[in-house]
């Protein structure tokens, strides 16, 4: 919302104060003030001439010599490429050092010979456009139409002589949405006081000509009056001038009229043709299904039942609160004109607004909901600028159609509960002169809210108002107390801390990736579309494919990530990434689980270096006893991955990524990517920790060279020795594993050290080689046999 | 006797003279030998000693022992000397060039977000706070009709929702989490809820479909304003490191009243307004307010009774103000070059 303060100064004195002072105490006091404009840019010493002749250059066709008055016997020899200049012309002339609304200084120049003393303005040196001077041209010199005087400074003449400010205005305060609402805050920011509006005295006894229906309870009030003899013409500068800092464009006195009253007092107005309305008679209705409307955007709309419509017996006059019918509109021809100021339902107005994508100043009104109360000075208003700015005559009584209760707006209050709520003191009559000044009426033990505040409803309301003008800068700062049984990381949440702090220690960048997933990305990682949609959770209204799935796995995030590092010449890459997945389970319900993703790539890449990290997580977790076994994805080596078991439960699973779904993701060759369900991770980790003595006895090592087939898992061997050798057993350990020439074909051999040791006593030589050879008894059943 | 004096004399005298340049460790073994050894000429004396009087015996003892006791002490010094040229000439010899770089230690890092999300938790808990998550799928009730968001709320044309179903939707704040606290825990509660929200918004360097979020939520008896402006400066003041100047600024939000931004003074032109705090001097860090009635209400507690401040803030702002980080878009683009320089 753009304020003018030439406007503000209509009801406000603020000749005291600075620009920024105001905006700086209306941020504080609630209404953001996002930047400051001057009006005239940096325009400095331009003023007012007149061209008294006109000569070709002789050098140039293009250039035309003028002569211009600057004062009573002063000219100045002017030379343009502008070819509108005619004699008797009034101009904006800048004079050596002037400087044009950009900043640009203008200095005295040679054109073919010929010393231009000087340059004449257009409108966009001025920083203006044809908007507010429709009568000028803008590829030319801006030949002035407004009175004035030769040698008169050009921001006096033509009212750029203002500040702007622009706020932010929240979805609550549509009474903000108005230079007297902004006025009203700041008289009571400043405790100054708000000049009352000049009102027009509805004291005619002609009834109005205009009928008026209401059909719909979505129109709770319809006030109307009759505009007779109009005379359109432009607005005068100062309107036009007001209009465009608001950012309004000037059309003509009766439509400028309207957008003033509406960025007046923030309540929408509507004028028509009056001789275009069929008997003067209004009907307010909803729309027929597919009824057909011709706006002023030009544009033809189709209607549905739920918009409501301005209509006369024959035709859709207006969409209401958004905009009029184009047929009906103003004209220069306009002899009558019918003004409406209404009250629509502001949600019926958003979302005709929304579903037929016009946004419009009124529409942004409605929306924010308006009391109905607030038409009646609205109309008023409006027809003492009628009379005032001589745009017409009003001859009979304004029209008035309420379809609402008339209820006060009383709220109790608490004078202590405030001063409680807030943290200050402030006595009784400090709060009620700030309520006051804010437009409230105190009574007794209640106050009474006034018809533009639709956001007030309970006392926090009104502590709130008391606290912004108050200031909130001046309420104390004091600690609460509170203190709760419960406080602080829960288990689950602290272990997370420690997989994450884990995965750093281990070199892995942590990513964060977005929860959708492309399902062109299953695609290539070769899953099966089809099975994989049936339980994913489905956006219904996504921004694009990239957005219309949330991810069922982490995986396809961590290939898209890695592969854009391999993409950008990044040699190696170790990443995490700790986030949910989603999907539904055959009763429809959610599930949201945490998942870790690991992917790896690059020189120290393999499944063994991914394997060892998996395994640091599970120390670190404290998880023993797991199995690795086979599993089989789609999108991992058939013989290169495993999942990870413990206790007949997955925690996850790793693996290398096939060739192909590397191509697919522009991946190089070997490419490592585990995913872990980090709930079972948790659930199986243990935070216990318990010192065990170190023995003070030594230990005997034993190294086993063993032969088996190929195929044999070392693991299963292990298991074997583990169970054999039972608590003396301090660790196995493989450190080689050996296939060739010296062995047999499909087999191999793996070395093992074995390390025992007792806690309470000497490990005797005896004990330990009965304990490998029950060890190697029992490997042969597996086909394990020691090499010779 | 005096012979035997004299002797003794001239052997150390010898040995000193002998001894006192060696600093080879051969050949000072081989003199130990030849003056202090068993084939010595001090030694062959003190095997004579029994040979002599008995008040002479005394006194020729005393004289060998005084001077084996001299010469031992020199050979210890001189090897001592020897063992510390030895050191020397050994550390020489290791000489590195100490200015080569450091054997590479790759360590990984924790993402810039989970970093100042560490911060920010920190620091609360250290207030007492306790940490809770909730849902990213929500149903209507929670992230919009609880918190005072009815149908057709214009607030909810601010906050492009995406949709699941027709009243389950990705939630677009943190805050229903402050709703599902309240329906099951009595006051006084104490959390934060950090976690992932939505927005139907299309990527650019200041959006995101996909942000985080740090909602916070103190109830009790008696919680005012003034409990909220004193927490959320300390936490602030903790998070910065040093004494920055903040202000409340009232805003409006449907599920607190009064509601209030809190902006802490630009960091870059320390309040003289430049392009960061888009002239304004201060910049937005977060949104905050007393708990509205209704929702208290809407959670079955009551207003009368109780009171409480809640706010809420976007990670990826606030680390892009401490890290200098002009596109959001780079947090979730994952480049090593970027998670390496946290």
């Amino acid at each position: 919302m753009k304020l003018s303060l030439n406007w503000l100064k209509d009801y406000v004195e603020i000749e005291n104060l600075t620009a920024e002072e105001i905006a700086s105490k209306l941020t504080m006091s609630g209404s953001k003030v996002e930047t400051i404009a001057k009006d005239g840019g940096q325009i400095k010493d331009i003023i007012i001439g007149k061209i008294i002749s006109i000569k070709k250059h002789e050098n140039a066709d293009k250039l035309l010599i003028c002569e211009v008055l600057i004062n009573e016997n002063e000219t100045k020899r002017i030379i343009t490429s502008a070819q509108n200049v005619v004699e008797g012309a009034f101009v904006a002339v800048c004079l050596n050092n002037s400087v044009i609304y950009d900043g640009m200084v203008i200095k005295d120049r040679n054109f073919k010979g010929i010393k231009s003393q000087g340059m004449m303005c257009s409108l966009g040196e001025l920083g203006l456009s044809k908007d507010a001077f429709p009568y000028a041209i803008e590829d030319g010199i801006f030949l002035i139409e407004e009175e004035c005087k030769i040698g008169q400074d050009v921001k006096t003449v033509l009212g750029l002589k203002d500040t702007i400010l622009d706020f932010e205005i929240t979805s609550n305060r549509p009474d903000c949405l108005s230079i007297y609402g902004l006025a009203r805050e700041t008289a009571a920011t400043f405790s100054k006081n708000l000049k009352e509006i000049e009102l027009f005295n509805d004291d005619l006894k002609k009834e109005s000509p205009i009928k008026v229906n209401i059909k719909t309870d979505k129109c709770t009030r319809y006030m109307t009056v009759l505009i007779e003899n109009v005379k359109i013409a432009p607005s005068p500068l100062k309107i036009r001038n007001r209009l465009r800092v608001s950012g309004i464009k000037p059309i003509n006195n009766v439509v400028d009229l309207t957008n003033y009253v509406m960025l007046e007092l923030g309540v929408p107005m509507h004028a028509f043709d009056a001789e275009k309305v069929e008997n003067l008679e209004i009907t307010i209705r909803n729309a027929k299904k597919d009824e057909k409307i011709n706006t002023l955007d030009n544009l033809e709309h189709s209607l549905k039942e739920e918009d409501i419509i301005i209509s006369d017996s024959k035709k859709p006059l207006a969409i209401a609160g958004v905009i009029g019918a184009k047929e009906c509109s103003v004209t220069n021809n306009t002899k009558t004109v019918i003004l409406e100021v209404a009250c629509f339902d502001g949600e019926t107005v958003r979302k005709t607004s929304k579903s037929l994508n016009i946004k419009t100043e009124s529409a942004l009104r409605f929306e924010k909901g308006l009391n109905p109360k607030v038409c009646e000075q609205t109309i008023k208003r409006a027809c003492n600028l009628i009379l005032n700015l001589n745009i017409g005559e009003i001859n009979t009584k304004i029209k008035d159609l309420k379809n609402f209760k008339e209820e006060e707006n009383l709220i109790k209050i608490d004078y202590s509960y405030i001063n409680n709520f807030i943290g200050i003191n402030l006595k009784q009559e400090e709060m009620q002169k700030i309520l006051i000044s804010l437009g409230f009426k105190v009574e007794k033990d209640c106050v009474k809210v006034p018809e533009f505040r639709v956001d007030i409803k309970n006392i926090a309301d009104l502590a709130e108002e008391v606290a912004r003008i108050y200031g909130y800068d001046k309420i104390p700062c004091v600690l609460p107390c509170t203190t709760t049984k419960n406080f602080g990381l829960s288990n689950e949440q602290q272990i997370e801390n420690l997989i994450k702090n884990t995965a750093t220690s281990l070199g892995l960048f942590e990513i964060f990736t977005f929860s959708f997933v492309d399902p062109s990305l299953y695609e290539k990682m070769g899953l099966n579309e089809e099975e994989i949609l049936k339980n994913s959770v489905k956006i219904k209204n996504p921004f694009g494919k990239e957005t219309s799935l949330m991810r069922r796995t982490l995986l396809a995030s961590m290939l898209q990530t890695l592969s854009y590092n391999h993409r950008n010449k990044i040699k190696d890459a170790a990443l995490f990434e700790i986030s949910k997945t989603y999907e539904k389970d055959e009763t429809k319900k959610i599930k949201e689980e945490e998942k870790i993703s690991i992917g790896i790539y690059g020189k120290n890449a393999s499944f063994f270096k991914l394997k060892g990290i998996i395994e640091c997580f599970l120390k670190a977790l404290q998880i023993n006893d797991v199995e690795f076994v086979k599993t089989s994805k789609p999108y991992l080596h058939p013989f290169i991955s495993c999942e990870i078991v413990k206790e007949n439960q997955t925690l996850g699973f790793f693996g290398e990524v096939m060739p192909n779904v590397c191509e697919n993701f522009k991946l190089c060759k070997k490419v490592y990517v585990a995913e872990l369900n980090l709930l079972s991770l948790i659930k199986n980790s243990s935070t216990e920790k318990k010192f065990k003595p170190i023995s003070k006895f030594p230990s005997i090592e034993r190294d086993l060279s063993l032969i088996c087939d190929e195929e044999q898992p070392s693991f299963e061997i292990v298991k074997q020795i583990k169970k054999t050798i039972g608590n003396i057993l301090e660790k196995v350990e493989i450190f080689d594993v050996y296939k060739g020439d010296q062995l047999e074909n499909f087999k191999k051999s793996i070395s093992f050290k074995i390390t025992m040791r007792k806690q309470d006593a000497t490990l005797k030589d005896d004990e330990v080689n009965s304990k490998i050879t029950e060890t190697l008894n029992n490997l042969e059943k597996l086909n394990v046999f020691l090499r010779k | 006797m005096e012979d035997l004096k004299k002797k003794i004399e001239e052997i150390e005298i010898n040995a000193l003279k002998e001894i006192e340049n060696v600093i080879d460790f051969k050949k000072l073994t081989e003199l130990k030998i030849k003056y202090l050894g068993k084939k010595s000429e001090l030694f062959s004396i003190s095997k004579q000693i029994g040979n002599f009087e008995k008040e002479e015996r005394k006194e020729v003892g005393e004289i060998v022992n005084k001077t084996s006791e001299k010469l031992k002490l020199q050979f210890d010094l001189n090897f001592k000397k020897i063992k510390k040229i030895e050191l020397e000439k050994k550390l020489q010899n290791e000489k590195v060039d100490i200015t080569l770089p450091g054997e590479e230690v790759e360590i990984g890092k924790l993402h810039p977000l989970t970093q100042i999300l560490n911060k920010i938790t920190e620091i609360f808990i250290s207030l007492g706070f306790l940490v809770v998550k909730g849902p990213e799928i929500e149903t209507d009730y929670y992230n919009f009709e609880a918190l005072n968001i009815p149908k057709n709320h214009p607030a909810r044309d601010t906050q492009d929702t995406f949709y699941v179903e027709e009243n389950l939707l990705l939630r677009t704040q943190t805050s229903p989490v402050q709703i599902r606290i309240m329906e099951k825990t009595k006051p006084p509660i104490k959390i934060i809820s950090p976690g992932r929200v939505y927005r139907a918004d299309s990527i650019d360097a200041t959006h995101s479909p996909v942000f985080n979020q740090v909602e916070g939520l103190l109830v009790d008896e008696k919680i005012t304003m003034a409990n909220l402006k004193a927490t959320l400066e300390i936490f602030i003041k903790k998070l910065c490191n040093k004494d920055v100047k903040t202000r409340f600024r009232p805003h409006h939000f449907p599920f607190t009243e009064p509601s209030a931004e809190m902006d802490i003074e630009c960091f870059k032109c320390g309040g003289k307004g430049c392009s960061l705090c888009k002239n304004e001097g201060f910049i937005e860090i977060l949104g905050c307010g007393m708990v509205h009635p209704k929702v208290l209400e809407n959670c079955n507690i009551n207003p009368s009774n109780f009171s409480g401040f809640a706010f809420g803030l976007g990670l990826e702002r606030i680390a892009m103000l401490f890290y200098d980080i002009k596109d959001l878009r780079l947090f979730y683009e994952n480049n090593l070059k970027f998670l390496k320089q946290f």
